[in-house]
């Protein structure tokens, strides 16, 4: 297998003003970035600037599509909106194809309630599936959300979610390799 | 596989490939009626990690 680090970005998916989602999406990539081997990066949808007159591969960038092509993997930060996802993260989604196949994606839900953004996570799953990318059965789950955090950013109860998040991402790296070697190595 | 391997276009190693994908939003020539969409072969560059395409052309078809 090459010897490429593996690399993992982190992507905020909602572009909504006080999107509580964006200090968990902090949280998460300190938390990847702490991880021996593996690079990250901060991808914020808000700063893609998706054009919203057309949709799919049509309105591909090439910033994201190269990330998208160096990835190994995935994660997703995603707010539950009504039990779904926002239409802004389905929108870039689906502006690449290729880009993600055999590649492993693991998603962080956040709620305002108490369930974990459960509903929207089992949401996600069909889409991640039919892009061709591969889910871990270990997610993110980050309930109430607006009190989750101090007014500095900082996580309030973050032993619990480094830990959880330790298995999140040790299952995520796994499979990441996994695939890597399979892209690499085993032919259909 | 239905063709030779692929060579990468950025750095032309041999390529693998590790799956085949219905594309919808292609418009083609040889669109699948069992799928409604074009096969796309898909191809990894073990050197640098670069993903292309290829449609899919069934030896048997």
């Amino acid at each position: 297998m090459s010897n490429r680090p593996f690399y993992i970005p982190v992507i905020l998916g909602t572009v909504r003003q006080g999107r509580a989602s964006e200090n968990v999406a902090k949280f998460v990539f300190a938390q990847v970035k702490k991880r021996n081997g593996v690079e990250t990066e901060f991808i914020d949808i808000r700063e893609l600037h998706l054009p919203n007159d057309d949709a799919g591969e049509q309105i591909k960038q090439s910033r994201f599509s190269e990330i998208c092509e160096r990835a190994d993997g995935f994660v997703i930060v995603v707010p539950e909106y009504n039990h779904g996802y926002p239409g802004m993260l389905k929108h870039l989604l689906d502006s690449n194809l290729k880009e993600y196949i055999h590649k492993a994606v693991g998603i962080c839900g956040v709620s305002a309630g108490g369930f974990g953004a459960t509903r929207v996570i089992e949401n996600m799953l069909p889409v991640m599936r039919e892009l061709g990318l591969v889910t871990i059965f270990w997610d993110g789950n980050f309930s109430g959300a607006q009190k989750l955090f101090d007014d500095n950013g900082n996580i309030t109860d973050e032993p619990t979610h480094v830990k959880r998040m330790d298995k999140f991402l040790g299952e995520l790296i796994w499979m990441s390799k996994v695939l890597r070697y399979g892209r690499e190595n085993v032919s259909i | 596989m239905s063709e030779e391997p692929m060579k990468c276009n950025k750095c032309g190693a041999t390529m693998n490939q590790h799956a085949v994908k219905v594309d919808y939003g292609v418009e083609d020539s040889v669109q699948d009626a069992a799928f409604d969409g074009v096969l796309q072969e898909v191809h990894q560059c073990p050197k640098c990690g670069g993903t292309q395409l290829r449609i899919e052309r069934l030896m048997n078809s």
